[in-house]
C-alpha cells in the first residue's frame, strides 16, 4: 500500500514538474527521497560530507533529467543508478586525490568544517545497527537495507543490483539470519 | 506466488527458507503465508529460526532508525537548493560575459576584415615620412650620386632589380610592384609574422640591400 502511494506521489511530482511549478516540484522531489539517496551513499562512501555531497550532485543530476524520465523503473530504481554512479566517480576521485597525497590535507580541511553537533549526530546515527551492517557482504547489506528499511519490491531490488530475485531472496534471509546472531550476541563493536 | 507454488500449495524445504525473512517481517500476502505456515509444519525447525530471528529483532526499533535517517539527511534539499541556484547563477554569469563579449568579438572579427594584424608586404615597415608617394624610401643624397656615377652605367650593372630604387618613376605600377615584391621576398617572413618586434626588420633588410646597391654604384663609378 505504502509504495502504491509514494508511486502515486512521484507521478504527482512528475506532472507536477512537467507542466506545473517546477520548482515546487523539485523540492517535493528531493524532500520526499533525500533520505534514501543519503543513506545509500552513506553506505557507500562510510563518510557523512561526502554523502552529502554525492546527495546533492545526485539529485541535481536527477533533476536536469526528471523532465525526461521515462518511467521505465521505477523512480528510487533510477534514482539509486545515478546515487551509486556518483558514488563510484567519488570514490574514483578520492582514490586519485590520495595517489597524489592530497587526502590528509582534504581530511584536514573536513576535520575543521565538522562541528561537535555533527560530530554526535554522526555518532547517532551510526549507531550499533550500522555497524552490524558494516560486517555483512555488501550485496547481503544492500539487499537486507532496500527490502527491511525501504520496502522494495524484490524486482526493483533486482533492477538495482543486477541480481535474479531468487539470488536476492537468498541474500535477504542470509543477511537476516546473521544479523539476528549478531544481535543476540552483541558482539559487533 | 508463482504458478507452481499455487497448484501443490506446499514449499519445499529450500523454498520456505527464502520465504522465511518475509514471513518473520510480516511481508507475505495472507494466501503467501497461510502457504508458508503449513510448510512449517513440515520443517519445524524453520519454526524455531523464525521464533529466533524475531526474537532477536524484537529490541531493535526499525521506525526509530528511519527517523534518525530522515533526521540525518534533512539538509540534504538544502544542500540541493543551493547546488541549483549556484549553478543557476554561474549559468546567468556565463550568458552576461557571451552577451559582454559578443560586441568585442565582432569588433574584432571587423577589425581583422578591415584592419588585417599584417604588415602591408608592398609598404615597408618603419617611419612613413622615410618614403616618398610612391612608397620609396628617401635616400638623402642617391641623386647627386646617382648623377656623378651616371644612371646609365649603373642601370646595366645592377639590371632590373635596383631600377625601382634608382630611378621608380620611370616605371610602370606593375613593374614597381614585381621589384618591390622581389626586394621583400627575401624579408617575407618579418613582414607576415606580425610581431612588433621584428617590425624593423625589413626595413634593416631593405637598407642593407640598399647599402649593398650603394656599395656597387661606388665600384662602377670607380672604375
Amino acid at each position: 500500500m505504502e509504495n502504491v502511494l509514494k508511486l502515486a506521489g512521484d507521478q504527482a511530482i512528475l506532472t507536477e514538474f512537467r507542466e506545473g511549478d517546477a520548482d515546487r516540484a523539485a523540492d517535493a522531489f528531493v524532500r520526499a527521497h533525500q533520505d534514501f539517496v543519503f543513506a545509500t551513499a552513506l553506505r557507500y562512501l562510510q563518510d557523512r560530507d561526502d554523502a552529502g555531497d554525492a546527495s546533492q550532485e545526485a539529485f541535481i543530476k536527477a533533476l536536469a533529467s526528471l523532465g525526461n524520465f521515462r518511467g521505465e523503473s521505477s523512480i528510487r530504481t533510477w534514482l539509486y543508478r545515478i546515487t551509486v554512479n556518483v558514488c563510484s566517480s567519488m570514490k574514483r576521485r578520492k582514490t586519485v586525490r590520495s595517489m597524489l597525497s592530497l587526502d590528509g590535507i582534504g581530511a584536514l580541511l573536513r576535520s575543521r568544517d565538522s562541528t561537535p553537533e555533527q560530530a554526535l549526530e554522526d555518532q547517532n546515527f551510526r549507531d550499533n545497527f550500522d555497524l552490524i551492517l558494516a560486517q555483512l557482504p555488501p550485496k547481503q547489506r544492500e539487499t537486507f537495507v532496500l527490502r527491511y528499511f525501504d520496502e522494495l519490491s524484490y524486482e526493483e531490488i533486482s533492477q538495482m543490483l543486477g541480481t535474479s530475485v531468487g539470488g536476492l531472496k537468498a541474500n535477504y534471509y542470509q543477511a537476516t539470519k546473521k544479523i539476528a546472531q549478531l544481535l543476540e550476541s552483541g558482539n559487533y563493536e | 506466488m508463482n504458478n507452481s507454488e499455487q497448484h501443490r500449495n506446499t514449499l519445499s524445504r529450500s523454498e520456505a527458507e527464502l520465504k522465511l525473512t518475509d514471513f518473520v517481517f510480516g511481508r507475505l500476502s495472507a494466501e503467501e503465508q497461510a502457504v508458508f505456515e503449513a510448510a512449517l509444519d513440515e520443517f519445524p525447525d524453520l519454526r524455531s529460526e523464525a521464533d529466533q530471528i524475531r526474537s532477536a529483532f524484537a529490541g531493535f526499533d526499525r521506525q526509530d532508525y528511519l527517523e534518525r535517517r530522515k533526521l540525518a539527511a534533512r539538509n540534504v534539499s538544502v544542500h540541493v537548493q543551493e547546488g541549483l541556484s549556484s549553478a543557476h547563477r554561474a549559468g546567468q554569469r556565463n550568458r552576461r560575459f557571451l552577451l559582454r563579449m559578443a560586441p568585442l568579438a565582432v569588433a574584432c572579427i571587423i577589425a581583422v576584415v578591415f584592419f588585417p594584424p599584417f604588415n602591408d608586404p608592398t609598404v615597408p615597415a618603419g617611419d612613413e615620412s622615410a618614403f616618398n608617394e610612391d612608397g620609396m624610401p628617401v635616400l638623402d643624397g642617391l641623386d647627386e650620386f646617382l648623377q656623378e656615377a651616371g644612371q646609365e652605367n649603373i642601370a646595366e650593372l645592377l639590371g632590373d632589380y635596383p631600377a625601382n630604387l634608382l630611378d621608380g618613376s620611370e616605371l610602370s605600377d606593375g613593374e614597381l610592384d614585381a621589384a618591390d615584391a622581389e626586394i621583400l621576398l627575401e624579408t617575407s617572413w618579418h613582414v607576415n609574422a606580425g610581431m612588433p618586434v621584428l617590425d624593423f626588420l625589413p626595413e634593416v633588410v631593405y637598407e642593407d640591400e640598399l647599402q649593398s646597391l650603394f656599395d656597387g654604384v661606388e665600384h662602377v663609378a670607380s672604375l
